[in-house]
């Protein structure tokens, strides 16, 4: 490893992205090269994503939940903004020009409603957008440099009349250019244009241009507000020309102008994130001189702006960069407190916290990112032994981080870190530290239980972000332990399902809080794996989980009820995670995933009813990771096998008394989410599928639990599908069962009772074939299974057995009947049903199946032709087992599929399809056996083409034509070659025959086919050597010799295609060879008395078209010899 | 078309420097690898690490020096080596087991020299068993010995291993730079490396986990994804690794995260990989070979007509325009790539065959253009082109035919050499390089721009005539076409010289087309109709030069073909024949001296009368129209005599009285002629005063009486007062009044002296008396 560069500058803070956005994207469908983000914005509360399709996602920041969704047909959002100083408002411009403002009724959970849709900007682009800061007036700024407001009546006071009294749109001025950005504060609203930027005080309608210097390009202003207690003025940075900045002050005045290129010549700071190590290149810059577009207000003392190359972070005031740093194709940026979201050019987007540095290692060490942490000291260690804060990064945390790394790998970053805990001062000189002006105002104490606290020590301050939350002071001791356990809890995924969000806490933490958002107590607490829990600590652990059974099993009900409100936390999911899409970004997931299961081996034993299941799981999971058991089937198949037998025992054991008990209040619960789903309509919830799994799986156990709990379990095993979990399981914990049962339904491993131990099934022993077991297996574990997986092991272990295709759907139905969409999918035509599945179903969800099988049987084939919409979310395989019992209705699906492409990519987009290689003889029997004329048509009693019978129509036609044109092998492409001629399907047969160099057999049939136009044209067979003219000509000789042929099939021959006789096929001569040596030719063969007066005739023209190319040719050379000539010279 | 496959010999190895070297090692070991560098300049070969003699040569063609080194047995020696792509200069660098990497470059000073050498792993530990470089990449999979104790090859040793990259990318003029190392997958088994131009190919070898040896895995950087494919079970399954981002992949977690990769499967019996363009070839144990697309799909190419024996003989695959080429042993298979069906089948006379990559486009020096796209073959006899020929002889003609037939009449014009040129001289030889350049733009390759801007006029024309031709073949009566055609042609042959070949074309054209051709001409010569019925032409005399030419002595056209004269007259004659007189009497007009009417040669009009046919078979009235308008003479004084005979006395009057002043001879010769007419019968007494008009003015009464005497009969017997019935009546005293008051009336009128009475003597009051009618 290499050795980790000082950073030489006491920096005091830095950008750090702790986590990736991306399955968030993913998870919203934000990331196909169909839909991408266009338009960010964000407030306290809100993450508002704007899309290419014109949706706007509406995310709630804690937690990260996807919450409204709002669509607009105006085209693509251009501009999102988010009312600050009201969390229920928003206002979108479309591409069209148009602008939205939404009211989204959180509080009163109603349903989104427009409150305004402004068409004064029609027809151009809108370019800005911003809120007042204390009514509900929003200010729009388009190309043109025209501004609006748009003024709304809060419908909360007059809600009636709201609708009725609209406040026109009122134009407050055009400016000479492009608005480039608008900024509002305390009744003066900022403009900046290309040229200038003004200042526009709203209530007495008066007008300044800022400064007599235009500029000519994009350049941004922002206001800098005052601080709240000096009663300073508020100020106005206005971006010039060359990193220049103009102070301005609330009247309009130019106070001063800042420089900040030389500042700007120091090396960009690395930005701390888990994708890769931090790199800084020490040799400076040259300076910049760099225009910014976008100015905004960042953290009390900062201006942020950025260009394609970076992020720029200026405290204005003292003329002061407090960093750089390397953050490319920036569209643009959101920011809220020290929180950056920033829309990249690709549509991606990070989110980027400013933090100090110290906080910064802090955050690090709590997520056990030793690795990260360590270098980000060593990086830093100019500023962290310059850190006031040493009190929060001590000495013994930095023992501690040198502990956890590794000796082997990174023995530089060891060393590095002993001389960085060697630098450190004693505590009582680093008071006095040389900390810049902005450093954070907290202080800290630190409790018996070891947590350290961070107290603010100012209200209102800014400087803070999300988990570091702030503790009052006034939480008592109690309360903090509850908080403790809670945490802990979360930290610890396998112990509880981890998803208590904020909501659970209130419940159980009855204190007052303050009803400002931003102040909200987030239950904090560090897992310090470096000091052993205090005994405290662990007695309230215990006592907790001893009252915690039910309580608890009743809460995980009604927390997998609330499952959109649950909090998904990445970085406690990675197994999970790198199940999924991307690589979870830990560097040391071993560790990790051993620590997590210490945890669920040793949780008190009365509580556990899953005790021995989890142990048995535990291992299994743990022999999974050894390659040498994963990967010899064998033995993996022991593994899953004894751990089947577990499986069994527990599900099978299982009375449901324990759940009777849960099932009042879980379904008292359950419909306050059916309610709260109900008014909640149209709002998709895009959380993490398995939660809306789990959250489906339990609202069906309203019913379902209702009956089964009376019925015998062995009943219910059989008849039965066990849909949703008997009773809760941590979400840890399922998701390691989900693994295993669906391995083991993939693997065979059906039934613990059967002993594999040779190899083979003792088949004696069981009745059952393997088809019936996988039936009951899926019924059985239905609720524990990984469905999408399950879909795809199906298709591929038991693709012979449409029995347990069928069974997987039926439970899938089982699962989906009682979800609305469910119900009202069973209404409407196709086209509506449709649409309201493509509205309202995630394309990934497992159940998309379900409902493409629902529209299957109820429409048929032209469902399957319109579910083409939803590959790849549903494959053709998917297909072909969902119509097994009708092969001929997966080709209208695979033909449709097919043309959907653009007709340059049909032929790979088919091959692509085409796995295995067998489907291709398959699928072009069968296309060539449907929608076909009849033999008869195609061919006379000897098997010979009948004349113009190559122009029948057929049904799949391109389709077969895509078939045979792909590239095969020799004996397929001979096996094609038999079935096109075997069903009289000429132009394939013919290709084919051609490609295979089969040129006899191909002009044979040419001539019974007997139309010209098959040897015409740029696609036409045309003979290639005398040889094959002369043979041809032999062949028309003795077709002339033979009875005539039947008349065509479309009546009489002077309608149709010319006939191929000898006079026809001698002009295609004379044209292919020149007459001259045509005329010899035919001479040879004994037919050139057979020609006719225009023959020669034509020959004429022929010999004159000839001479005219060579003449053109000669002319062509000369030029081409001028200009090669004045090319070398 | 059947083509054939062809075995080129580019070099024998001697351009070469350490050409015997080259040989030695090339004949010497099958084991050897070879590599081509991407400008096709350099070849490189490397013993394996456990060969006798571990040796690397490093030879170049033409100028630059060659590399050779040599590891004595028990040190470590290079496990692979890479040229770089490097655009500047030849570079490469060679891999170590120990993860020691060392860049070497030449061209600045002379020879080879290192410039840089890295450790690849650093720590130690780990030792590097396989190694590829991939457009600015170096991949290499390590196997790590930190945890295991175990030697390599013990189940607890098959998972060790890491596949990393790092970037390799030219830095300054003799330096390079490698970036840092990101591990792509670990806890992998050992997997042999691969690469094509934009994948890189991780396959199981013989020392794979038995478990795993079904999977491969294919990387592409470019689009940061990661694809597995279990080919024998038809599963791929793609997933993001972009190490820029901070990607890996657990091998454990990546396959069990996959459906259908853990089910009881058996390895993947490879002989040969060949990574390709198109894909990854996998020869099989069975002479099959298949190709594993980049959208993760395998299908089989085709089967060989030889199996490998057995896992040591050594092949080699490689594809070019659309064809497989497979060495096995000391047989070249060629397989077409869209059928699988075999295409040729050659047996070499070495078994020490390697096969190179093309050099990469752009790269390639000039003598090699022509191999573009083949793929070269090393042996010790020397570096050979695969690739296709059509062969000769049974070609039809094309297009690249015509270009080179005309390029042999446009150059041989320019030559100053005696001997005659021929295409095949043409198609070979690089002196020439317009037809070569023009025949590859008529096959549809693209020209530069400048070139087909020039040439876009006729390109659009040529391409227009195949079209036509097209359409002519294919029945379309389109006549407009045609007429185009000829039109066009017939204005491009009237501003040639018009002899030869040209002349030939021309009468084609007439016959074949004969109206457009006669338009086309029309608006050539610019003939217009005047007021009053005349043509007239505006066109410059040149042209007027080229129609009228006659055929000038000993030059005579063949049979058949007549001078454009002729050919004009005969197309007007049969079109619409009552133009030829006016036509030819413009011809006349225009005719200069030298040439047309001015000529030593025939006349215009008896050219003209010369295509009318043989004298007495001509069309009678159109002769005579010819005649009269010819303005000649004689050719008048024929045409009156022919009027007389037929006794047309209004139009030999008429034609008498059309000539102008300027012509009193003929003017007087027609008189005498009628007159003569006039003494013998009495037929023409109607039309008298047309005589007395024609009467030339100059003429005494008196010799009017003597050329009368002279025309009239003899008498033969006494004058009867009264004449005989049936008879003539004979010429009297008062038809001839009227003919001599003209002479006498023009006499006085036009005579110099007037008489002071001539207004007495002249009494036009009286008119004349009128002639006494036949009966």
């Amino acid at each position: 490893m290499a050795f980790v560069p000082v950073i030489p500058e006491s920096y005091s803070h830095v950008l750090a992205e702790f986590e990736s956005l991306d399955p968030l994207l993913s998870a919203l469908r934000l990331d196909s090269s169909r839909l991408k983000c266009t338009s960010i914005a964000v407030s306290r509360k809100w993450l508002a994503l704007g899309s290419s399709g014109g949706g706007l996602h509406l995310i709630q920041k804690e937690g990260w939940k996807h919450r409204l969704f709002l669509s607009h047909r105006e085209g693509a959002i251009s501009q999102v903004a988010c009312c600050l100083h009201d969390d229920d408002y928003v206002a979108v411009a479309t591409s069209q020009g148009l602008v939205v403002v939404w009211e989204l009724n959180q509080e009163r959970r109603g349903k989104p409603e427009q409150m305004y849709v402004s068409s004064e900007h029609k027809g151009r682009r809108v370019t800005a957008l911003c809120w007042d800061t204390a009514i509900l007036r929003v200010f729009v700024g388009d190309h043109a440099g025209k501004v609006s407001a748009i003024k709304l009546n809060t419908s909360k006071q007059a809600k009636a009349a709201a609708a009725f009294v609209m406040f026109p749109v009122q134009t407050i001025t055009t400016v000479d250019s492009c608005v480039v950005q608008l900024d509002y504060l305390d009744g003066r609203l900022l403009i900046s244009s290309l040229t200038r930027s003004f200042l526009c005080d709203t209530e007495r309608e008066k007008f300044w241009k800022i400064g007599n210097k235009e500029r000519d390009g994009e350049y941004g202003a922002c206001f800098f507000p005052g601080r709240c207690s000096g009663g300073q003025q508020p100020l106005i940075y206005c971006a010039r020309p060359g990193s220049r900045m103009w102070e301005v002050n609330f009247d309009g005045e130019v106070i001063s102008t800042h420089q900040f290129k030389k500042l700007l010549s120091l090396p960009p700071l690395p930005v701390i994130t888990l994708r890769s190590e931090p790199q800084y290149d020490h040799t400076a810059g040259s300076s910049q001189s760099l225009s910014f577009p976008k100015l905004l207000h960042l953290s009390e003392h900062c201006v942020l702006t950025w260009t394609e190359r970076g992020i720029y972070i200026f405290i204005p005031q003292n003329v002061q960069v407090l960093l750089w740093s390397e953050v490319k194709d920036i569209q643009d940026v959101a920011v809220c407190r020290n929180e950056l979201f920033c829309l990249h050019l690709n549509g991606k987007v990070s989110h980027l916290s400013l933090i100090s540095v110290e906080r910064c290692v802090e955050r690090l060490l709590r997520r056990g990112l030793w690795n990260l942490a360590a270098r980000t000291c060593c990086l830093f260690q100019n500023s962290v032994i310059a850190s006031r804060a040493r009190k929060t990064l001590t000495a013994d945390k930095l023992e501690h981080l040198k502990s956890q790394l590794d000796h082997g790998t990174y023995n530089d970053l060891i060393s590095q870190l002993e001389e960085l805990i060697l630098k450190f001062e004693p505590l009582d000189s680093a008071c006095s530290s040389r900390r810049s002006s902005i450093s954070s105002h907290e202080s800290f104490s630190i409790l018996d239980s070891g947590i350290y606290r961070i107290i603010s020590s100012r209200r209102g301050s800014q400087s803070d972000e999300d988990s570091c939350s702030l503790h009052s002071q006034t939480l008592s001791e109690d309360e903090r332990f509850k908080e403790f356990t809670s945490q802990q809890e979360e930290d610890l995924p396998d112990q509880c399902c981890g998803s208590h969000g904020n909501e659970d806490n209130v419940s159980h933490a009855p204190v007052m809080f303050e009803t400002d958002k931003n102040e909200t107590f987030l239950p904090f607490g560090i897992p310090l794996p470096f000091r052993s829990p205090s005994p405290l600590v662990s007695l309230q652990a215990v006592k907790e989980s001893v009252s915690s059974f039910v309580r608890k099993t009743t809460e995980k009900i009604g927390t997998l009820h609330t499952s959109p409100d649950l909090k998904v936390r990445p970085e406690l999911r990675g197994d999970e995670q790198s199940c999924e899409e991307d690589v979870s970004s830990d560097t040391c997931p071993k560790e990790e995933d051993t620590e997590e299961e210490k945890e669920v081996t040793s949780p008190p034993p009365e509580e556990d009813r899953f005790q021995e299941l989890k142990v048995a799981t535990a291992e299994a999971m743990t022999k999974l990771q050894d390659p040498l058991v994963l990967f010899e089937s064998e033995s993996l198949r022991m593994v899953l096998q004894e751990w089947l037998s577990h499986l069994e025992k527990t599900f099978a054991m299982k009375d449901f008394s324990g759940v009777s008990d849960t099932d009042n209040s879980s379904m008292k619960l359950n419909q306050d989410v059916l309610l709260v789903n109900e008014s909640k309509k149209g709002i998709l919830d895009e959380d993490n599928e398995k939660e809306k799994r789990d959250s489906l799986g339990n609202e069906e156990s309203v019913d379902k639990t209702a009956c089964e709990c009376v019925r015998s379990p062995r009943e219910s095993l059989d008849d039965l599908f066990q849909i949703c979990s008997p009773c809760a399981i941590a979400s840890g914990l399922r998701n390691d069962l989900a693994e295993l049962t669906t391995l083991c339904l993939e693997l065979n491993v059906l039934n613990s009772k059967i002993k594999s131990t040779s190899g083979h099934v003792d088949h004696t022993l069981q009745q059952y074939s393997p088809e019936i077991l996988a039936c009951q297996f899926l019924k059985k574990y239905f609720f524990l299974l990984n469905l999408k997986r399950a879909k795809e092991s199906i298709k591929l272990s038991y693709s012979n057995s449409p029995s347990v295709w069928d069974t997987f759907i039926e439970g899938l139905k089982e699962m989906a009947s009682s979800n609305p969409v469910y119900m009202e999918m069973e209404k409407g035509d196709l086209p509506t049903r449709l649409k309201l599945l493509d509205d309202e179903v995630p394309f990934d969800s497992p159940l998309l199946v379900v409902y493409a099988t629902r529209l299957y049987e109820k429409f048929g084939e032209s469902a399957l032709r319109s579910l083409i919409k939803f590959f790849p979310s549903i494959l053709p395989s998917d297909i072909i087992q969902l119509c097994h019992h009708h092969p001929a209705e997966f080709l209208a699906y695979l033909d449709s599929l097919v043309k959907s492409r653009p007709e340059d990519q049909r032929s790979s987009f088919l091959e692509s399809l085409l796995q295995p290689e067998s489907l291709r003889l398959d699928w072009l029997l069968l296309a060539v056996s449907l929608d076909a004329p009849p033999s008869t048509s195609t061919m006379d009693d000897e098997g010979y083409p009948r004349p113009h019978s190559h122009l029948l129509s057929w049904g799949y036609s391109q389709l077969i034509l895509h078939l045979i044109k792909l590239p095969a092998d020799f004996i397929t492409k001979e096996k094609m070659t038999d079935i096109c001629r075997s069903c009289g399907f000429w132009p394939g047969y013919l290709i084919l025959c051609l490609e295979l160099e089969r040129r006899r057999e191909a002009f044979t049939n040419i001539v019974y086919l007997n139309d010209m136009s098959l040897m015409e044209g740029d696609n036409g067979w045309i003979p290639e050597t005398v040889e094959e003219w002369k043979l041809l000509l032999h062949l028309i000789q003795s077709k002339s010799t033979r009875p005539a042929p039947q008349e065509s099939l479309n009546g009489s021959l002077s309608d149709g295609p010319s006939p191929i006789n000898v006079e026809n096929v001698a002009l295609l001569l004379a044209k292919a060879m020149g007459p001259d040596r045509a005329w010899s030719l035919l001479q040879e063969c004994g037919l050139a008395l057979e020609l006719s007066e225009k023959f020669t005739r034509t020959c004429d023209i022929l010999r004159i078209a000839e001479k005219r190319q060579r003449a053109l040719i000669q002319s062509m050379l000369e030029k081409c010899d001028r200009f090669l000539w004045s090319q070398q010279a | 078309m059947k083509r054939s496959g062809t075995l080129r010999l580019l070099s024998d190895l001697s351009a070469f420097g350490g050409a015997a070297r080259l040989r030695e090692l090339v004949a010497g070991d099958s084991a050897v690898r070879v590599r081509g560098s991407p400008d096709g300049r350099h070849l490189l070969l490397l013993r394996p690490p456990g060969a006798v003699a571990p040796q690397l040569l490093v030879a170049s063609r033409g100028p630059g020096a060659e590399l050779e080194r040599a590891w004595p047995a028990g040190q470590p020696s290079p496990l692979d080596a890479f040229f770089l792509p490097w655009p500047a200069r030849p570079a490469l660098v060679l891999v170590w087991e120990s993860g020691l990497a060392e860049v070497w470059g030449a061209g600045v000073g002379p020879g080879w020299r290192p410039l840089q050498s890295t450790e690849l792993c650093p720590g130690g530990g780990a030792r590097v068993v396989a190694v590829a470089a991939l457009r600015g990449r170096l991949v290499w999979c390590e196997e790590r010995q930190a945890r295991a104790e175990g030697p390599s090859g013990s189940p607890a040793a098959a998972f060790s291993h890491c596949v990393c990259v790092r970037t390799l990318e030219p830095s300054g003029e003799a330096s390079t730079s490698l970036g840092r190392t990101h591990v792509l997958l670990h806890h992998c088994p050992a997997f042999g490396l691969l690469a094509s131009c934009r994948q890189l190919f991780l396959v199981p070898t013989a020392t794979t986990w038995p478990g795993v040896a079904h999977v491969l895995l294919i990387w592409s950087p470019g689009k940061g994804k990661v694809m597995v494919a279990a080919p024998r079970l038809g599963l791929s399954y793609s997933k993001s690794l972009n190490p820029g981002r901070g990607d890996t992949w657990d091998f454990r977690t990546l396959l069990r995260g996959l459906p259908g990769l853990l089910s009881p499967r058996e390895p993947l019996a490879v002989h040969t990989w060949a990574p390709t363009p198109q894909g990854l070839l996998l020869l099989d144990f069975g002479g099959t070979v298949s190709l594993l697309q980049s959208h993760g799909g395998t299908r089989a190419v085709g089967t060989l007509q030889e199996a490998p024996v057995g896992p040591w003989g050594s092949a080699a695959l490689g594809t070019f325009q659309g064809t497989l080429a497979c060495v096995l042993g000391s047989t070249l298979e060629l397989l077409d790539m869209g059928s699988g069906q075999l295409l040729e089948r050659k047996v070499l006379s070495t078994d020490r065959v390697h096969l190179l990559e093309p050099p990469a486009p752009g790269m390639e020096d000039e003598e090699e253009l022509e191999t573009r796209g083949n793929l070269r073959l090393l042996s010790a006899l020397g570096l050979f082109c695969v690739g296709w020929e059509a062969p000769q002889g049974v070609e039809l003609p094309s297009a690249k035919d015509l270009v080179f037939e005309e390029a042999c009449g446009y150059y041989q014009r320019r030559s100053l050499r005696g001997a005659q040129l021929t295409p095949e001289e043409l198609r070979h030889s690089s002196t020439f390089r317009a037809p070569q350049a023009l025949a590859s733009i008529l096959q549809g390759h693209l020209p530069p721009s400048a070139l087909l801007t020039m040439l876009r006029t006729e390109l659009r024309d040529y391409r227009g005539l195949e079209q036509l031709k097209a359409q002519l073949v294919a029945g379309d009566d389109e006549e407009a076409g045609w007429t185009e055609l000829a039109e066009q042609e017939v204005a491009r042959l009237l501003r040639t010289e018009l002899i030869g070949d040209q002349l030939a074309q021309l009468n084609t054209v007439f016959q074949a087309l004969p109206t457009a051709a006669w338009g086309a001409t029309l608006r050539a010569l610019q003939l217009q109709l005047d007021g009053n019925g005349k043509l007239r032409s505006q066109a410059p005399p040149d042209v007027w030069k080229k129609v009228l030419g006659g055929i000038t002595a000993g030059k005579e056209p063949p049979n058949g073909i007549l001078p454009p004269f002729e050919l004009l007259c005969q197309c007007l004659c049969q079109l619409e024949p009552r133009w030829l007189p006016p036509f030819v009497e413009l011809a006349q007009q225009q005719g200069g001296p030298g040439w047309g009417a001015g000529g030593p040669g025939l006349p215009l009009y008896r050219r003209a009368l010369a295509v009318l046919g043989e004298e007495g078979t001509r069309p009678e009235a159109l002769e005579l129209e010819l005649l009269l308008s010819s303005g000649r003479p004689k050719a008048v004084l024929q045409a009156v005599g022919q009027l007389v005979q037929k006794e047309q006395w209004d139009r030999a009057l008429d034609a008498g009285l059309a000539l102008g002043p300027s012509s009193p001879l003929l003017r007087s010769e027609i008189f005498k002629l009628l007159l003569a007419e006039f003494a013998q019968h009495r037929r023409l007494d109607a039309h008298l005063p047309l005589l007395c008009r024609l009467c030339p003015p100059e003429l005494a009464p008196a010799e009017l009486l003597l050329l009368l005497r002279t025309y009239l009969p003899d008498e033969v017997g006494p004058p009867t007062p009264f004449p005989e019935p049936g008879a003539e009546p004979p010429l009297t005293v008062g038809l001839l009044k009227a003919l001599l008051e003209q002479t006498g009336a023009q006499g006085w009128l036009s005579g110099p002296v007037l008489s002071p009475y001539e207004d007495i003597l002249w009494d036009p009051s009286t008119p004349p008396p009128t002639p006494p009618r036949d009966l």
